[in-house]
């Protein structure tokens, strides 16, 4: 996908949000006009009332078609992650161009089409691409989707971090906060585990090079609770991480039992492929950065 | 938990089989909405029915088909949260609580296929936990009679009645099990699960030196695939260096699992590591 296609997409995004709470509020207005003029009495003159009859049955022959439409462009997004799933990330592409293209009344499916779109450019390392059409959803998304918006900031960091841009890492993921599940009781703004899976390693990266080593181990027990559950990679990565920013503020002894397990995780040397921030460079290079003052 | 036994997971697959009624009452309500106004109309004054018969009809079924379309989505947005709820619940290992969410949704019908068997699989998860091996068995075998959609979920189910049939020392069928498994190509995690399981059995078996035959290989692959369940491959291939007497080795094995895994979980899991427990130093967290 080229940046022109990208932009292209995330404009249309935006024209169709908002042309989808027009087009809703007018096919309401024209079904119930529809019902009150066949209900008027007296009532209205024969011509009038045939009009008036045929334009709400075509209102709602429209709603039901846009209905379905939405139902398709949901399953498109469905099937895409399955393609994503198996690795043919060019399949689901141009699937979700596709569905991206048409219009569609329901906003929350089209949110999700780009989302995965997003996944699928991000997955073929077009950072910047992927970068515009998360710009895109996150804009839209906090009030309907927010669980799609929160991903898309996620996934929005890691390509910042993918272009060398750290302080706009940092500003996707300031409204995101990795905080304990508790099993009783549940805030409904706390990031779900899965949620919490995606931005840890994200934001431990965010936290670790910009030198925020006291943040970094905030809820210590939590973070590595979650990082337990992540794939070898990740886990070593994130525990590495952890440890880092443990020698930083002269937790030695946690900051080498961390490092032991990340090791037993993944070898440490070999963690390039997961630093895509650093287009490349090892892990190492990312833990050698001064802490700021 | 109860105690859940064969006859408990049948009733239970049972009382969650989706039921199409509701699917199948909105399309109907829909449909007749689009008749009625199509038809009524133009039959009314032939029929003595009042003009505006068509509209009422029409308007009332469009109404009650919106609201059971709505009803129907807010059922499955319930139980997808519940569902997922339940999966976090297990992930954090707060097996109680998991426990009862999964015993009070498993009382309904569970629209999507797929849902229904993760309920069930969680459900085994947190059963096996308990040590309900029984239970465990029961699940996997229903679940895997009735035919599960997703191969990889099929894999999955019956990995996990392998390791419980070991449990339940059913060790004919569970080798039979294993050896179907292992002639399938599998991705490299189910690869490094089933091993786990064949790991558990010839250790659970006395056969310790096949156990550590390919011993680099296996902990490469554990450690590649298994993440924190690792930790488990270290602990029984620990057993095995043990009861072989290379007590060294072991000691680093044990050492190595417990720096991932703590030793209680360990013997939780295995009962049979208690015997190693007992002997070698487990790493302790620095406070």
């Amino acid at each position: 996908m080229t940046s022109a296609q990208a932009q292209f997409l995330a404009r249309r995004l935006r024209r169709d949000y908002r042309l989808a709470g027009l087009v809703r509020m007018a096919l309401l207005t024209l079904i119930a006009a529809w019902v009150a003029v066949s209900l008027a009495r007296p009532p209205l003159a024969a011509n009038t009332q045939d009009l008036v009859w045929f334009v709400g049955l075509a209102a709602f022959a429209a709603w039901i078609m846009l209905t379905m439409l939405g139902v398709r462009q949901v399953q498109a997004a469905n099937r895409a992650s399955l393609m994503i799933a198996a690795g043919r990330l060019d399949l689901a592409e141009e699937h979700l161009v596709e569905t991206l293209r048409q219009f569609g009344i329901y906003r929350a499916s089209k949110l999700l089409a780009c989302h995965c779109l997003a996944v699928v450019v991000h997955g073929q390392k077009q950072y910047k691409e992927a970068a515009e059409l998360c710009t895109a959803v996150v804009a839209l998304g906090p009030t309907r989707s927010k669980s799609v918006a929160r991903l898309c900031r996620i996934l929005l960091a890691d390509c910042a971090l993918g272009l060398g841009d750290l302080d706009g890492a940092v500003k996707a993921l300031a409204p995101l906060r990795l905080q304990p599940i508790t099993v009783r009781h549940r805030d409904p703004e706390t990031l779900s585990l899965a949620e919490q899976m995606l931005l840890l390693p994200i934001e431990m990266r965010c936290l670790v090079m910009s030198g925020s080593g006291k943040r970094a181990i905030e809820d210590l027990s939590w973070r590595i609770r979650v990082a337990e559950l992540l794939d070898s990679p990740k886990a070593a990565l994130v525990h590495s991480l952890l440890s880092e920013a443990c020698r930083r503020v002269g937790l030695e002894a946690k900051a080498s039992f961390l490092q032991r397990r990340a090791e037993l995780y993944h070898d440490p040397a070999d963690l390039t492929g997961l630093t895509s921030g650093w287009a490349g460079e090892p892990a190492q290079t990312l833990l050698a950065l001064p802490d700021n003052p | 938990m109860k105690q859940w036994d064969a006859e408990e997971v049948e009733q239970r697959l049972l009382a969650t089989e989706p039921r199409r009624s509701h699917l199948l009452l909105a399309f109907g309500l829909a449909v007749g909405a689009l008749l009625a106004l199509l038809v009524l109309p133009r039959l009314s004054p032939r029929v003595g029915l009042p003009a505006d018969a068509g509209t009422l009809v029409g308007a009332a079924m469009m109404v009650a088909a919106g609201l059971t379309a709505w009803n129907l989505g807010r059922r499955q947005r319930k139980c997808r949260a519940w569902l997922g709820h339940a999966w976090e619940l297990v992930q954090l290992e707060e097996w109680d609580a998991a426990a009862e969410i999964l015993e009070r949704g498993l009382r309904k019908p569970i629209l999507a296929s797929a849902d229904r068997t993760q309920a069930f699989m969680l459900l085994a998860a947190v059963a096996e936990n308990r040590g309900a091996w029984d239970a465990v068995v029961a699940i996997y075998e229903a679940l895997l009679l009735r035919g599960i959609p997703d191969p990889i979920t099929v894999q999955k189910a019956q990995i996990g009645l392998a390791a419980a049939k070991i449990h339940t020392q059913q060790l004919t069928d569970a080798v039979d099990l294993l050896a179907q498994i292992e002639q399938r190509a599998l991705p490299p995690d189910l690869r490094a699960a089933v091993d786990l399981v064949r790991l558990f059995q010839q250790v659970f078996m006395g056969h310790h030196a096949d156990a550590v035959e390919n011993i680099e290989q296996r902990r490469a692959l554990y450690r590649r695939a298994l993440s924190t369940a690792a930790a488990y491959g270290y602990a029984l291939l620990a057993l095995a260096l043990h009861h072989l007497g290379r007590t060294a080795e072991a000691a680093l094995l044990w050492a190595d699992a417990t720096t991932l895994v703590r030793p209680e979980r360990l013997i939780a899991s295995y009962p049979i590591l208690g015997t190693i427990s007992a002997v070698y130093p487990a790493t302790e967290p620095p406070g």
